[in-house]
């Protein structure tokens, strides 16, 4: 019965760690598909961070704080699309430079508003909901339905982007400007407008997933909270196929390795903490080497679509 | 496949400028470095002057902050001339020092052990200044001096106090990275658990970040859900998530190097302290008097450079707690007064 709990204990850690990774990847399965590379998305996440805990300090409710966070994300991810799209410089380099801004952003202000170490102020975060009824059975309830509003959300999301992006027109649209924008262009479908929107709806959903981290997780704010969380979502895409629910698998593929570990350091295990630690990135090696087979990215990707 | 290539190393150039980033931004983001200059004593050349060199800003209301608190100290104690200066890199530490050594500071407090090498190097060309490291790592001639605060003895109070509130007998420690200023004093803590509840055990686990709040989160629920009841973090920014896991499932926790009492209040007991204003005016002190004969200075419990504050709010009232504490305040006393012996596992590092 022990055995029972630990296991329904680890599924609900993995579901928790794995949830920013998914939130993020929904929003960027769409503008990866459309051809952009968004390393910024890191930088997105801690603006939405910060922005979820001053929304939700402002207004009183984890709720607005979220809407917050993915309003001001998504302006970060305005700047992206202009300068990606229609200034067409490299989506790399853009990408870096917004992480540099975000970094820079969240921390003069989180300084400017909450001051230097100082006791964080008390604010509405998203607390464990458990669903009625199916909380109760036994394993199952512990493992699946004891989780804030926001992991649940994460779940739902991932139909619904399957959906869209593979049985509507506006997927098909978004997949094939990633795969060939000049013929898009020819049969008038606006280019820019698909990729700055898809870049819109990754900040939205980076924003969402920073404000996850810094209200879902825990409830305030600190400098580079979200510590590499975009690139792990990032890699979740890739590692995922660029299809919602591969990003769903493979998040979940992080969160296990990520919370084995801490349950293998807790349980006082005799292999080394260093190995431990590296779990999750040294799975995320091993993903991309080829043990999930070959993840195709979108033919036009990374490349500014220059319209003659 | 290439062009995947292409990304995951663009990938790895970002993470790595984000990194490098964060490593030089605290001392580089308070801009031009000023020294706050004291008007020179009246009658000139007797005056004890003193500085103090800072690595971040003096507003940060920890580490930099308390030094600054110690200058002051000096300052109003000896009437010395003081002066402080935050130093914009790692690699200006040298040349810093000197501009005090220069100037004829007779005794530099050099806030932290990365001035511990630059030190070494200037000390034979300046015997008459005396350069203090926090935290330094060793004796050099008879005017390097580290300071190494002996936090095994307020953390073998910590432990006495996980064992006795323990039900389960599982106590974890969790901490940011496995560095030689976490893991030699907390055999201390080790020690007090042995020796209140021999069947109780300690377990450490590392978050590997200094930062990333939500893994120590991750981190502390792991032990909480494995049964662990006291837990207690140490990982600068990252302890709080840990403190968070701890309060959000009612398990016993303590702070640790600054005032942490309020993040937590129903489940902290207390927390360890470090008086650096003590350890500043006592070596002043001994220096001004003649007294001071070089070596490592390790001040602890008895010189009132290490304390253990407890909550007393979430004690009293509580004949439990009250026990523990009275408990805890005995073994200090001890310590004051030379009938207890802790053994000093932060002077045994190499």
């Amino acid at each position: 019965m022990e055995i029972l709990t630990s296991i329904a204990s680890f599924i609900a850690a993995d579901f928790r760690t794995a949830t920013p990774l998914i939130l993020a990847g929904m929003g960027l399965v769409f503008s990866s598909r459309a051809g952009i590379v968004n390393i910024g998305v890191e930088g997105m996440m801690l603006v939405g961070a910060l922005a979820g805990v001053a929304g939700s300090w402002w207004f009183g409710s984890a709720w607005y704080g979220a809407l917050f966070a993915m309003a001001m994300a998504s302006i970060i991810s305005l700047i992206f699309a202009y300068l990606s799209v229609t200034v067409k410089a490299d989506q790399i380099v853009i990408g870096a430079a917004i992480n540099i801004l975000g970094l820079g952003l969240t921390t003069t202000f989180a300084r400017t508003l909450f001051g230097l170490n100082t006791a964080p102020p008390a604010i509405d975060s998203f607390s464990i909901i458990a669903i009625p009824v199916l909380s109760q059975i036994p394993f199952i309830g512990q493992a699946f339905f004891r989780q804030n509003a926001l992991v649940y959300l994460a779940i739902i999301l991932v139909p619904i982007a399957s959906f869209i992006m593979f049985k509507t027109d506006i997927g098909l649209k978004v997949r094939a400007v990633g795969e060939h924008p000049k013929a898009c262009d020819t049969v008038g479908i606006n280019v820019y407008l698909v990729r700055y929107i898809t870049i819109l709806v990754s900040g939205l959903f980076s924003g969402l997933a920073g404000a996850y981290v810094s209200l879902g997780l825990l409830s305030f704010f600190t400098e580079n909270m979200v510590a590499g969380r975009g690139f792990m979502a990032l890699a979740a895409v890739v590692f995922g196929k660029y299809s919602p629910k591969g990003i769903l698998l493979a998040g979940l593929v992080f969160g296990a390795a990520e919370a084995i570990q801490f349950r293998l350091q807790a349980a006082g295990t005799a292999i080394p903490f260093q190995f431990l630690l590296m779990l999750p990135y040294a799975l995320t090696i091993f993903a991309l080497a080829g043990f999930v087979g070959k993840s195709r990215a979108p033919a036009a990707n990374a490349q500014p679509y220059e319209k003659d | 496949m290439k062009r995947n290539m292409m990304v995951w190393m663009a990938l790895m150039l970002s993470l790595m400028m984000v990194f490098s980033l964060l490593g030089c931004s605290s001392p580089a983001e308070e801009g031009e470095a000023e020294p706050v200059e004291e008007p020179a004593a009246e009658d000139g050349t007797d005056a004890l002057k003193v500085a103090l060199l800072v690595n971040g800003p003096i507003s940060d209301a920890g580490w930099n902050a308390s030094a600054y608190d110690g200058l002051m100290a000096v300052e109003e104690e000896f009437g010395a001339e003081t002066s402080y200066l935050q130093v914009k890199s790692l690699s200006d530490c040298e040349q810093e020092l000197r501009a005090y050594a220069d100037a004829g500071y007779d005794i530099i407090f050099a806030h932290g052990f990365e001035y511990q090498d630059p030190a070494e190097k200037l000390h034979e060309e300046y015997p008459d200044t005396y350069f203090i490291i926090t935290s330094g790592s060793k004796a050099v001639g008879n005017n390097v001096s580290p300071i190494i605060f002996l936090e095994e003895e307020g953390y073998y109070v910590m432990g006495m106090a996980a064992a006795e509130l323990t039900q389960s007998g599982k106590i974890g420690l969790i901490g940011g990275m496995e560095i030689p200023s976490l893991v030699y004093p907390w055999m201390g803590f080790e020690l007090g658990v042995a020796e209140t509840n021999p069947d109780a055990s300690v377990t450490t686990n590392w978050v590997g970040s200094w930062e990333d709040i939500g893994k120590a989160k991750e981190a502390a629920m792991a032990q909480i859900e494995s049964g662990f009841d006291v837990v207690f973090c140490s990982a600068n920014a990252a302890s709080l998530g840990g403190i968070e896991a701890c309060a959000e499932n009612g398990v016993w926790t303590f702070g640790a190097y600054g005032e942490q009492l309020h993040l937590a209040p129903d489940v902290m007991v207390g927390e360890l302290l470090l008086e650096i204003p003590v350890a500043f005016t006592d070596v002043t002190r001994q220096i001004v008097e003649g007294t001071f004969e070089g070596g490592v200075y390790s001040p602890g419990v008895a010189e009132g450079a290490v304390i253990f504050h407890w909550n007393d709010e979430l004690i009293d009232g509580n004949p439990e707690l009250e026990a523990i504490r009275d408990k805890g305040e005995q073994i200090m006393a001890e310590i004051r007064s030379g009938e207890r012996q802790i053994r000093s596992f932060s002077l045994e590092i190499e």
